[in-house]
């Protein structure tokens, strides 16, 4: 079985039609795949989260995580711009913006060659719960 | 569990980071998981200057324990020096 995966950081359309970072995992088959919108966890888009979203990739989906605080403090260390967005009241992100994130990032998994036009969220759980709140507000 | 509880405030001072001292701005207070600190949860103090950027920042996480020893140190001291210096 061919089990390469490319993992590599890319620029996404985002809320409001803005660019934002963010890191993409996808396996390098034909497909076609499942895609994942992996939401990183409030310490921000880090070693551990990239981690995650690759191992999404080695598990069969296309995964791709937006830097949510891209914004705030592009190119920053994850630890500096999770400070940065929370002392700018950033935290908890807002929750439309955060929508409008994870509609850019499902956009870009549907826009790949391999995509079968599926798609799920994965978050670690303070982040879904605060998220799963808004979207049954 | 995130906490999201921080505490903004105005700070003036100087703070030594990474590439040497800088003039600090602001602060923000929190309780809430650490990056670095082997705890669940942490005291973080963030000592920022925003002009300067994300990198501009001198940060400590301490256990609860820690954080109120830091602030009766801070009182007590504070307190005790002879009036007019400030």
């Amino acid at each position: 079985m061919y089990d390469a995966v490319l993992s590599e950081t890319v620029t996404i359309t985002g809320h409001g039609g803005d660019a934002i970072e963010a890191y993409s995992a996808r396996p390098l088959t034909p497909g076609p795949l499942g895609g994942v919108v992996v939401l990183h966890h409030l310490p921000g888009y880090d070693r551990q989260t990239k981690e995650f979203t690759r191992s999404l990739a080695v598990g069969g989906f296309n995964a791709v995580m937006p830097n949510l605080y891209w914004r705030e403090a592009p190119g920053a260390d994850a630890d500096d711009a999770m400070a940065t967005a929370r002392a700018q009241g950033a935290i908890p992100i807002a929750d439309e913006r955060v929508v409008g994130e994870v509609e850019g990032a499902m956009a870009y998994l549907n826009g790949l060659s391999n995509a079968n036009g599926k798609g799920a969220v994965a978050a670690w759980r303070e982040i879904l719960d605060w998220f799963g709140r808004y979207l049954a507000a | 569990m995130c906490t999201y509880l921080t505490e903004k405030i105005e700070i003036s001072g100087s703070a030594k980071g990474a590439s040497g001292w800088f003039k600090v701005t602001d602060g923000s207070v929190y309780f809430d998981h650490p990056v670095h600190a082997p705890y669940g949860h942490t005291l973080n103090i963030d000592f920022l200057a925003p002009a300067q950027g994300p990198s501009a920042r001198v940060a400590v996480e301490l256990s609860a324990d820690s954080a109120r020893a830091l602030m009766k140190a801070i009182e007590a001291v504070l307190e005790s020096a002879p009036p007019g210096l400030e």
